[in-house]
């Protein structure tokens, strides 16, 4: 059997304790049948087969969720969720091969994207819900919504290459900034002194520190090119502009950003030198901000929006994690600041800020949440004239063209798998979505305590925790009920029976979006408190 | 007690001079005037002076309403007071919407709560973004018949944001009276940004020249100014610097003529940018000046950083290099007195690169003796 043959190989990998642990687990998933019930440390256990905390959350108040108190699930459920999931994604490891199935240390890691290896995201769930069928499917997209990437060639850099970067004889010299140090002195970093009118609005000025950096020899139109990052004196205004220019609630604000971000080569007259340039760029970003209202707060939203690094970290630190079971937001916060985030309750919060949400949401790749679609039950019939004689003609004339045999179209015929594949689709998507959203909740607060340390992110990651866990709940539920009406008769199924079914779907889907906004927006009102 | 937060715009004591009992000749004529005042709340546009002054005159009604309650009056100048906040993109519009609809209902006027009630999904669609509109416009719904067809289509655009071009497109139409005026301008706005959005900058230019001729049709510069300057970000975004110049400098004439110096800053680092640029030096010297003035003012130290370094440009640029160090070199130890260090790094910066455009031999005893000048203003 394919599935023993892959535990076996599973199992070789593993150290012999986790080996017999391992089998144990193994064994509770398969001896598992309707109404057992599976103890807190199994459940824990088998928890960490799934590499998805929303998934592993299913097993309710039986795994630890740090932080909470668990979710109310009852333990019959539990058991027949443990059972499917499990069968569910050890099918997709054997699909999978030893290659992207095995981790480091043979821990049992997380389906991956197809062709990624151990870098698969962390949230996948694999094939749950049948998308074994995606392989045969150009049209699907891979399970996370992305395209495959691309094989991967190897390529040597010419030795002698003549477009080299060499030392930048633009830059000014030390001796250049000396020369002016010896007349005036230095400038000083600015100590802790108040702000107040414009200069509280001070995200900027994290690339206005080195006086040799803002200035150059020459002003060559290639010294505007390329110019990225949040330190660089053209590329930090620059982005601040365009954070403005997407995001701002002020139409004016709006418009300064879209001129900052899309017009710099108008904005750097020879004659002002590059300095001069870089001081109206950082200008329109202090005006943007000031347009925007809002004082400290939008500046720390728009600090927020800088903070770039903070999802690829995030992403990295989570996978171990998932592949231990352990994919909890204020888990993976608490890995990437080494201590306990600080935690203030959610009532005790500052408002939630909403400029800081849609900066958050900003760091993130897009979400794909998909829409969840309406069945029809008779979609695998073709449409059927009123006249019996026509009926009869097209009947006949289909069998010929297709060889398809309308008398297989009885009222009692099975309901075949792809009728519900839309909708089934929907739902392995939205668990995805659900996984992935336990580590966009955890870069949200780790980008929040990147511009603010100690801020008291943890109490709303908790929330938002618990929270996904009920939802990925209803997600399967209303998954498994879909599953289970294929292949059953066409005429002992009400269709409004799916229609509830693919209802709860959306519900879950609304929840879901619904509660990514919320724990944005509120993770970054901690930044204010 | 009231269960909103008091708006300082609509929560104003009663007048001192009233007396709840007192029904006398002053009573009346309170009453007069804050109809007289209600009625042109009503019927004239918040553009050119009637914007200026209208909390003033909102304030005065809310004043007698407070003596006098009356929901229809109240429902009215809740909606006029919403306008005002929300074209100024002040989140008070919610709340000021939500209470004037409160009011209708308990007037019975159900397209009045209705109208209110849409404004306000508009306003919240604004500020928080469309998703946390969503719900409660569809809540509304909208009927066959639709009592408030302008206002729900205004709503819907804000609301689904992919749709809005055609929303937008197909109200203009409907927005003809002068007692809208105001609620067409920003239509036409939301138009020019939603062909700037879907990159059709060349599309964009039509409802931006009707919105300039409809603020200058009401006397309302101030408000013309967002035309011209999203006018020359276009012209400026699509690589036509030199057609950018009219626009922003009627929109930087506008910030002036309206004292707003966080404007005057805006649009005159860039004019001073394009004049600089065409060697304009007798154009930019002033606009830099000025900028200089209007960024003290707003205690923005890296705009006074700019307005000097482009002030010195124009030295530059007319073969003055010393007049050029002379200011950079002030306006820096004045920038570091203040603790302003990342605008004085800026300063710092273009010495160095003056130095090496002017070489050493020219440039450390101009700076020296400019030193020495500065010391003895001491």
């Amino acid at each position: 059997m394919a599935t023993s043959s892959h535990h076996q190989r599973r199992l070789q990998q593993q150290p012999e304790t986790d080996v017999q642990e391992d089998a144990r687990d193994q064994q509770v998933l398969e001896s598992l049948e309707e109404g057992m019930e599976l103890a807190p440390d199994q459940a824990g256990r088998v928890g960490g087969q799934f590499g998805n905390s929303a998934l592993a959350a299913l097993l309710g108040n039986q795994v630890a969720t740090p932080g909470a108190g668990g979710v109310d699930l009852e333990e019959e459920e539990s058991v027949e969720l443990v059972e499917d999931l499990g069968e569910e994604l050890d099918f997709d490891r054997d699909l999978e091969g030893p290659a992207h199935g095995g981790g480091a240390g043979g821990v049992p890691v997380a389906p991956t994207d197809g062709g990624g290896g151990s870098d698969g995201d962390p949230w996948d769930v694999g094939h749950l819900f049948g998308g074994d069928d995606d392989e045969d499917d150009p049209n699907a997209p891979t399970r996370t919504g992305r395209l495959p990437p691309s094989p991967r060639r190897t390529f040597k850099p010419p030795t002698d290459d003549p477009f080299a970067e060499g030392p930048d004889e633009a830059e000014l010299t030390p001796e250049d900034i000396d020369g002016i140090d010896k007349e005036i002195g230095p400038t000083l970093p600015r100590t802790d002194t108040p702000r107040s009118g414009d200069a509280m609005y001070a995200a900027v000025e994290t690339c206005l520190t080195d006086p040799r950096a803002l200035g150059r020899r020459t002003l060559e139109p290639e010294d505007l090119v390329g110019q990225h990052g949040a330190t660089d004196p053209i590329g930090r205004p620059t982005q601040i502009g365009r954070f403005i220019a997407a995001s701002g609630r002020s139409r004016r604000a709006r418009t300064v950003g879209r001129l900052l971000s899309g017009a710099t080569a108008s904005l750097f007259p020879e004659s002002g030198g590059y300095s001069g340039g870089v001081a109206r760029l950082c200008t329109l970003a202090v005006c943007a901000e000031a347009l925007e209202g809002g004082g400290p707060r939008t500046d720390r939203a728009v600090s927020l929006a800088l903070a770039q690094d903070a999802w690829p970290t995030t992403v990295a630190r989570a996978r171990p994690m998932a592949q231990q079971g352990r994919l909890h937001a204020p888990e993976v916060l608490d890995a990437l600041l080494g201590a306990t985030a600080p935690g203030l309750p959610v009532d005790r919060l500052p408002p939630p800020s909403v400029l800081g949400g849609r900066a958050l949401a900003g760091l993130l790749p897009p979400a794909y949440i998909p829409e969840v679609p309406p069945l029809d039950l008779d979609a695998d019939l073709g449409e059927v004239s009123d006249d019996p004689e026509l009926a009869e003609l097209d009947a006949a004339l289909a069998f010929f063209a297709t060889g398809r045999d309308v008398s297989a179209e009885a009222p009692d015929r099975p309901i075949p798998k792809t009728v519900l594949q839309p909708a089934l689709h929907a739902a392995r998507y939205l668990m995805n979505a659900a996984g992935k959203a336990h580590v966009e909740v955890a870069a949200a607060g780790f980008a929040v305590s990147s511009v603010r340390p100690g801020a008291p992110v943890r109490a709303p990651l908790e929330a938002a925790d618990r929270a996904l866990a009920r939802i990925a709940r209803a997600i399967l539920r209303a998954g498994r009920k879909l599953e289970r009406v294929g292949g059953r008769p066409r005429d002992t199924i009400d269709p409004a029976a799916v229609d509830a079914m693919t209802d709860e779907l959306r519900d879950a889907r609304d929840r879901l979006v619904d509660l990514r906004t919320w724990a944005f927006e509120t993770i970054a009102g901690a930044l204010d408190a | 007690m009231p269960e909103h937060a008091p708006d300082p715009l609509i929560d104003v004591p009663v007048d001192p001079a009233a007396d709840r009992l007192d029904v006398d000749e002053a009573f009346f004529d309170r009453i007069y005037d804050a109809r007289e005042v209600l009625q042109v709340l009503r019927s004239r546009p918040l553009l050119g002076p009637d914007r200026r002054d209208a909390a003033g005159r909102i304030r005065q009604v809310a004043a007698l309403l407070q003596e006098l309650p009356d929901d229809l009056a109240s429902a009215d100048l809740f909606r006029v007071a919403g306008d005002l906040a929300l074209d100024a993109g002040h989140g008070e519009a919610v709340d000021r919407y939500l209470r004037g609809a409160a009011a209708a209902r308990r007037r019975g006027d159900t397209v009045r709560e209705r109208d209110l009630h849409l404004r306000a999904c508009r306003a919240v669609a604004r500020m928080r973004g469309p998703e946390a509109a969503l719900g409660f416009f569809r809540e509304l719904g909208h009927p066959p018949d639709e009592p408030c067809p302008v206002t729900h289509a205004l709503a819907s655009a804000d609301v689904y944001p992919r749709e809005a071009r055609n929303h937008l497109e197909g109200v203009l139409p409907l927005l003809t009276s002068d007692d809208r005026a105001h609620e067409r301008l920003m239509a036409l706005e939301d138009l020019a940004e939603t062909y700037l959005a879907g990159n059709e900058p060349g599309l964009a230019r039509s409802p931006l020249v009707e919105a300039i001729a409809l603020a200058e049709r009401f006397d309302d510069a101030g408000r013309a100014t967002l035309a011209h300057a999203l006018t020359a970000t276009i012209h400026l975004t699509s690589g036509q610097p030199d057609l950018a110049i009219g626009p922003l400098e009627r929109a930087f004439g506008g910030a002036v003529k309206d004292e707003d110096d966080l404007l005057v800053v805006t649009y005159g680092t860039v004019l001073t940018g394009l004049y600089l640029e065409r060697e304009r030096w007798e154009d930019a010297e002033p606009v830099a000046r000025r900028l200089l003035a209007s960024a003290e003012r707003r205690g923005n130290w890296i705009a006074v950083a700019d307005g000097a370094l482009a002030w010195s440009a124009t030295f530059v640029g007319q073969d003055q290099p010393a007049a050029a160090v002379a200011v950079v070199a002030r306006t820096l130890l004045t920038l570091r007195a203040r603790g302003a260090s990342s605008a004085a790094a800026l300063l710092h910066a273009r010495l160095g690169e003056l130095r090496v455009l002017m070489g050493v031999e020219a440039f450390d005893p101009v700076l020296r003796r400019v030193m020495q000048a500065l010391q003895r203003l001491r």
